[in-house]
């Protein structure tokens, strides 16, 4: 490749993964975005001679003073620093790169795309950040040893190029459109030295400890991707989207979220109080900040609450915790700071970063936690239900405040309150009466996504008696206010159901269009029971568990997602820890594997010997061959003239010559033996004068053509007197 | 030139003569086994020995031990600035009282002829010493007259003097088999030699152990000893190398790569052998090539290029692996 | 060498590193990255900053193989003249059997300073040789000692400059200047006759004579030594008429030369000092022009003293001498100029000192 073309699309290459690495995740606008990408792929052929830079000066000056004019007073007026940066970022490698004159250009081209990469970091913290981050690498790599090269060039205009004869001043421009500078081999190189770079970014990377000294508290950027409202209105019409962006990725163990086990409710908002449509949470409804906070790691907080009953103490709860269900969370930033767990959560856990995040104050047993990104926590969960009888047995007085879970305002309507009464009339106790009503609504309503308005009318009764058919906030909402009307205390909760399970890293990935919404009923001296009266059958999952090859695609793009979320964007100290911990059980485990190998194959080759044979033979020839020609790679040193048949005599010595190399007279290539057996003798060494005197009968034998069998008798004797005398030394050495 | 008729091989009485007449050198001159070795390897190759040496150390002494212990004819010409090639070969006189030309046969003719301080002379005088040496024959006023045989040249440079020197031109040094130094004795053998000096001259006691017909069937047997393809292989990889290697301007020649061969034949010859092993070829690396280079480097002194070319030549040859 | 001192050297091979401003901004920017995100707990920063760090230490490694195994030869012309301009040849040769390198900077040194003439390479390819040269001039003759030469390079991102100084010293001989000069009228003669330049080698026939021992047997004349019964030889102009002996006189006052020692002239010293120089060379070119026509020269000067002799190796040793000859006190004695032959005395015109030989021509420069 010409030498100034492997430089232009060396830059073009890194610049672009830089621009793709702020830009994709849209936080930018995404016109401007792409105008930009089209507007740079145009300027790779704006250059001389084609184009004279002098002609644009003034319209380039007059476009960047407006820039920066619009940069700086919509930064002002936004207050969306970060954003309008970004842009500012575009507009500048836009005209950068329509204005390549000399080296001082290509270097602001650098800088720039290192400023995109860095504001993409803050933008743009998604799996595809990851993705141009690596061509970043492996392009920079290239184009700034391309650059430093051209450079150089351009100052030293003498330069010889390789010959051995001759010296000629060279142009340069010939040195640019020349191929011979340039070769597949120095890709090659270049391009295993960036390989290199990337392997020692990510071990950096993975070594640095995290601990933050949080001087300058920024927050960590990050959309919100997902709207999950954090309120229930019933109302209104239109239709319900499917959004399938994941919001959640929850690992846990496969027997509860693989594709064989049952949904999961993933409870996270929970309302006490309806009225005219409505649900809320209010602040006579008891307070789940009866919760203990325990140290649990460096910076780890654990919070456990619980219901009415005793404070327990550390070690129950670390029983309690190895007796639940764990679950990883990594949840993306939604609207709302609430946490969701698995129906019941018992314990949060959760890792300080940079500083300690405060509870927000929660009710009706909410998990909430300030948090402005991404956060990853751990939840452990009763999944177990209880039994039926339990449930029927249950009875006892209710805990204070709990008398919100039966309120009902004045507006529900008498029909309502009658139907009630009329489903449970035949049951003595609150699960059966709530079995009945879930049952009931099961069976006389329908589920749909189109909503219709109840206009003035209640919405519940609008609901029961008219409509029919509704989503799943509706089914929840009437379920609550049939429950309440037959004194069951009810609460309602939000959240998510379900999810995607991923076989590629084994976990559930919960989407915006699982959220969902059920209820809770309360049972005294047991707890807070879910009831999800909406028909299953009915509900649209999301292709969930589809085993196409789209689907698999899917599932295995967002499982790289996850990966980069757990490994990169969400690495921390206790990842640390955990990685250098599974790394020493990885080299443990490993030692004992080769340790397990190697005995298993000694024995196979001791039992199976005569198969081994045939096999090992030609494997034996080739490998000889390898090593044979490994040595002969200097011509210098080749051995030559190793067709030749050596004489007996020539390998006795030979054979002795190895022998003596190993007990520590090793002799050189350029030695002769004659030199070898002298220095022997000149020295002192035991067998030297045996030595010389088989070395004098190689000669002969080798050198002189004589092939006498009393010769090579004598030598074989000399050989045994020699191998004794060194076997004998190596003794007395130890 | 018709083919010569193959030599006879050589009888162990052949061999054994080699060692007697190293032996009788040895004698006389003491402590000096590298240098009685060259000798007798150039002799019988039939090259000529270029010995570049401080004065003093017995140059002389072994020259005229050599012709001794020969059997053969011994003359010294000490070259200088005005000495003519006639002075060399010889010439015509005109003999006043015969009114006749006479020749003059000069001191070329000689079995030994030890030519000191060749340096010193023109470089006319020069080569009509070394045409003399390649050809084997003189001519003097258009009459061509063959040389002795066995015939060998000792000449001498003195490394050190410059004044007035014409040191030989490296194409001209190709003419030498070997070029040695003899350097100083050993201090115990220097501390005998002076004090055995009791007068008289050892060489003139000195009996000659061979004789000339013996001599020249050694060298004709030389040609008889086996060289294994390996060791030429061998020679000719240190060859290459000089010719590739960035300090030497110009490498061995052929004429050069012949003559290590003939001396490596002759050196197994006087060890006793009938066929050569890679120490011959490898221990006559340095006095047979270091002479025959071309440096890159210009040297003002002959010393100087003199240890500059050996060491290049050791170098390469503790380079090159040798066969086994 | 101390023991520690061997220890260090074996431990860290003597390599310089200096940053260019390029290597000043990329260490800031880590800096200030690794700032952020230990303060912001972003991760994608420590990966930025994961990618800075390797990036440097990636160049270090990489301008440290690139400078390996490379030889370098430094090869002067035959004669270097004061003065006049020169061309050094540098020959770079790439050692490594599969590995080319790149971007390499080669420079001259003399003591610990470079000469600031760089000879740059591309690349150079494994096993293979390349060559440059530099224009360079001495002012001074002298002999000059290049100590060693520095390899550098900036690859592979020109972060930093990493050199290797090599010991190899190289001794530089410069002649003084070239002048031209035009050789003097002789005023000795031989046999009472002013003569112009001779033909051939010996002049012209003179007679004959009756032959001595040593005489060239080829100069007997036949004809008449037939006729006369003795051996009579042709007798030529005597090549020993046609020496000359070169006097320089090198004296400076002892002031001027602990002045050159130091460092600091004065203008009137500096012209002192131009006046000798300027004998020297006019001596030198007179010498190299008597040498050519075939003249024996003999060199006298204070403290030196270099006998008859001609041809190309007594011209170099003239040469060489008047290249080294230092400045010396006037107490020091000249060497004898012979009386009978010709001699020219080369005198500076600006500097007087005692203890000036007489000769036949006095030249004043």
């Amino acid at each position: 490749m010409r030498f100034a073309v492997a430089h232009k699309t060396a830059t073009y290459l890194m610049v672009g993964f830089a621009y793709l690495a702020m830009t994709t995740g849209g936080a930018l606008s995404p016109m401007l975005s792409i105008a930009g990408f089209l507007a740079m792929v145009v300027s790779w052929w704006w250059e001389p001679p084609r184009i004279r830079f002098e002609k644009w000066q003034t319209a380039w000056t007059v476009a960047s003073v407006f820039a920066l004019v619009y940069a700086v007073l919509t930064a002002i007026v936004t207050g969306d620093y970060l954003g309008v940066g970004g842009q500012f970022l575009l507009y500048l490698i836009v005209a950068k790169s329509f204005n390549r004159r000399a080296a001082r250009d290509w270097q602001q081209m650098y800088l720039l795309s290192f400023l995109m990469l860095v504001a993409g970091s803050v933008l743009n913290p998604d799996l595809a950040y990851g993705l141009c981050f690596l061509g970043f690498v492996i392009s920079s790599t290239w184009a700034l040893t391309l650059f430093h090269l051209r450079r150089e060039m351009e100052d030293n205009l003498l330069v010889k190029h390789a010959a051995d004869g001759g010296t000629h001043r060279v142009e340069v421009r010939r040195i640019l459109d020349s191929r011979r500078i340039i070769g597949g081999r120095f890709f090659l190189g270049t391009g295993l030295l960036s390989f290199a770079v990337f392997l020692g970014a990510a071990a950096v990377f993975l070594a640095l400890p995290r601990v933050g000294i949080g001087f300058f508290l920024k927050s960590r950027g990050g959309m919100t991707l997902a709207g999950f409202s954090d309120g229930v209105k019933l109302g209104g019409h239109g239709v319900i989207k499917n959004d399938s962006t994941v919001v959640m990725r929850v690992e846990i163990d496969k027997r509860y979220g693989g594709r064989e086990a049952p949904e999961i409710h993933w409870r996270g908002v929970a309302f006490d109080h309806y009225s005219n449509g409505k649900w809320t949470r209010t602040m006579s409804a008891p307070s789940s900040d009866e919760t203990s906070k325990l140290q649990v790691g460096p910076v780890v907080d654990r919070r456990y609450w619980w219901n009415g009953g005793k404070v327990a103490s550390p070690s129950k709860i670390d029983e309690l915790a190895e007796a639940s269900v764990r679950q990883d969370v990594i949840l993306d930033p939604l609207d709302s700071d609430v946490l969701f767990g698995a129906s019941q959560p018992t314990i949060f856990e959760y890792q300080h970063v940079v500083r300690q995040r405060k509870p927000v104050g929660a009710f009706n047993d909410e998990m909430r936690l300030h948090h402005t990104g991404q956060i990853r926590y751990t939840v452990y969960s009763e999944l177990a239900k209880p039994t039926p009888e339990q449930l029927r047995a249950a009875s006892g007085p209710l805990p204070r405040n709990f008398g919100v879970y039966l309120m009902l305002g004045p507006e529900i309507t008498d029909r309502t309150r009658a139907l009630a009464l009329q489903i449970t009339a035949s049951h003595s106790n609150n699960y059966d009466k709530a079995i009945a009503i879930q049952t009931w609504l099961k069976n006389n309503a329908t589920y749909t996504l189109v909503l219709r308005d109840p206009g003035g009318q209640e919405a519940v009764d609008f609901f029961l008696f008219d409509r029919k058919q509704g989503h799943c906030e509706y089914f929840a909402s009437a379920f609550a206010v049939l429950a309440r009307a037959a004194g069951i205390p009810t609460r309602n909760v939000n959240g998510f159901l379900g999810g995607e399970w991923n076989e590629y890293q084994s976990y559930v990935a919960v989407r915006a269009g699982d959220a969902h919404s059920w209820d809770e009923v309360y049972f005294p001296g047991v707890g807070w029971v879910t009831f999800d009266p909406t028909p299953p059958a009915d509900l649209d999952v999301l292709g969930r568990g589809g085993t196409g090859w789209r689907a698999k695609l899917g599932r295995f793009i967002d499982s790289l997602r996850f990966q980069w979320n757990k490994w990169v964007i969400e690495y921390d100290l206790s990842s640390q820890l955990a990685l250098l911990r599974s790394i020493g059980h990885a080299i443990k485990g490993a030692a004992m594997a080769v340790k397990g190998a190697i005995v298993t194959a000694k024995d196979q080759i001791v039992e199976h010997w005569p198969f081994a044979l045939p096999l090992a033979l030609p494997l034996g020839w080739l490998i000889w061959r390898r090593v044979r020609r490994r040595g002969a790679a200097d011509p210098l040193t080749a051995a030559r003239g190793k067709h030749r048949t050596r004489s007996t005599v020539a390998e006795v010595y030979l054979s002795v010559a190895k022998s003596l190399a190993k007990a520590g007279v090793a002799r050189d290539a350029a030695t002769t033996p004659r030199e070898l057996a002298t220095r022997m003798t000149q020295r002192g060494e035991p067998a030297a004068s045996d030595v010389g005197e088989l070395t004098e009968l190689y000669y002969a034998a080798e050198w002189g053509g004589r092939r006498d069998p009393a010769a090579e008798d004598k030598a074989m004797q000399l050989a045994r007197a020699i191998r004794a005398t060194l076997d004998a030394a190596k003794r007395a050495k130890r | 030139m018709p083919a010569a008729p193959a030599p006879a091989p050589l009888s162990s009485t052949d061999i054994g003569a080699v060692r007697k007449l190293e032996d009788a050198i040895a004698t006389i001159v003491r402590g000096k086994p590298e240098a009685i070795r060259a000798a007798v390897v150039t002799l019988l190759a039939r090259g000529h020995l270029l010995v570049e040496d401080i004065p003093g150390v017995g140059k002389t002494t072994l020259a005229r031990a050599l012709a001794a212990a020969l059997g053969g004819t011994f003359r010294r010409i000490q070259f200088t600035s005005d000495l003519l090639p006639s002075d060399i070969v010889g010439v015509s006189i005109y003999d006043q009282h015969g009114k006749v030309f006479e020749l003059k046969r000069g001191p070329i003719f000689a079995n030994v002829v030890l030519a000191d301080e060749i340096n010193r002379t023109t470089p006319r005088t020069q080569s009509a010493l070394l045409e003399a040496m390649s050809e084997g024959q003189v001519s003097i006023d258009d009459a061509t007259h063959t040389l002795d045989t066995p015939f060998m040249v000792i000449a001498t440079q003195n490394p050190a003097e410059h004044y007035g020197t014409y040191p030989l031109p490296e194409s001209q040094m190709d003419r030498f088999l070997l070029r040695i130094s003899i350097g100083y004795p050993a201090k115990a053998i220097e501390r005998e030699l002076v004090k055995l000096r009791t007068g008289g001259d050892p060489v003139a006691a000195l009996t000659p152990v061979v004789d000339l017909a013996a001599v020249r069937s050694l060298q004709d047997g030389v040609e008889t000893i086996r060289v294994d393809d390996a060791l030429v292989d061998y020679a000719m990889t240190i060859v290459e190398e000089t010719r590739r290697h960035p300090a030497i301007s110009v490498g061995v020649s052929t004429r050069g790569v012949l003559a290590w061969y003939r001396a490596a034949q002759a050196a197994a010859l006087a060890a006793g052998r009938d066929f050569v092993v890679p120490d011959d070829v490898k221990s006559l690396a340095v006095p047979c090539l270091a002479h025959r280079l071309v440096l890159a480097q210009h040297h003002d002194s002959l010393g100087r290029a003199r240890i500059d070319a050996e060491r290049l030549i050791a170098d390469i040859a503790n380079r090159v692996a040798v066969p086994t | 060498m101390g023991l520690w001192a061997r220890i260090r050297r074996r431990l860290r091979p003597p390599r310089r590193l200096s940053f260019t401003r390029e290597g000043r901004l990329v260490v800031v920017l880590a800096v200030g990255v690794g700032f952020a995100a230990i303060n912001t707990g972003n991760n994608l920063l420590y990966l930025i900053l994961g990618w800075l760090l390797s990036f440097i230490i990636a160049s270090g490694i990489l301008s440290e193989i690139v400078l390996k195994k490379l030889d370098v030869t430094r090869r002067p012309p035959p004669r270097v003249y004061a003065g006049e301009p020169f061309l050094m040849e540098v020959v770079i040769a790439n050692q490594k059997p599969n590995r080319a390198s790149f971007s390499i900077e080669v420079e001259d040194l003399q003591g610990k300073t470079p000469i600031d003439k760089r000879c740059y390479f591309l690349k150079i390819p494994a096993e293979k040789t390349q060559r440059t040269s530099y224009r360079h001039t001495y002012a001074r003759r002298g002999l000059y000692t290049l100590t060693g030469y520095r390899i550098a390079t900036k690859f592979p991102f020109a972060l930093f400059r990493k050199s290797r100084d090599v010991d190899a010293p190289l001794e530089v001989l410069v002649y003084p200047a070239r002048v031209t000069v035009q050789r003097p009228a002789p005023k000795t003669t031989s046999r009472g006759e002013a003569t112009a330049d001779r033909l051939g080698r010996r002049g012209e026939f003179h007679g004959l004579r009756e032959r001595r021992s040593g005489d060239d047997r080829r100069d007997v004349h036949w004809k008449s030594s037939a006729r006369t019964g003795r051996l009579l030889v042709r007798e030529y102009e005597d090549e020993l008429a046609r020496k000359v002996v070169i006097g320089v006189d090198n004296a400076l006052p002892e002031a001027v030369r602990e002045a050159v020692k130091d460092g600091g002239l004065t203008p009137a010293q500096e012209a002192a000092v131009s006046a000798v120089e300027r004998a020297i060379s006019v001596a030198a070119s007179l010498a190299a022009s008597y040498l050519e026509v075939g003249w024996t020269v003999e060199l006298c000067a204070r403290g030196t003293h270099i006998p008859a002799g001609m041809g190309r190796i007594h011209e170099a040793r003239i040469a060489r001498a008047l290249a080294l000859l230092p400045y010396v006190g006037e107490e020091v004695a000249f060497a004898e100029i012979p009386k009978v032959v010709e001699s020219v005395l080369v005198v500076p015109r600006e500097v007087a000192a005692q203890g000036r030989p007489a000769a036949t021509t006095v030249m004043d420069v």
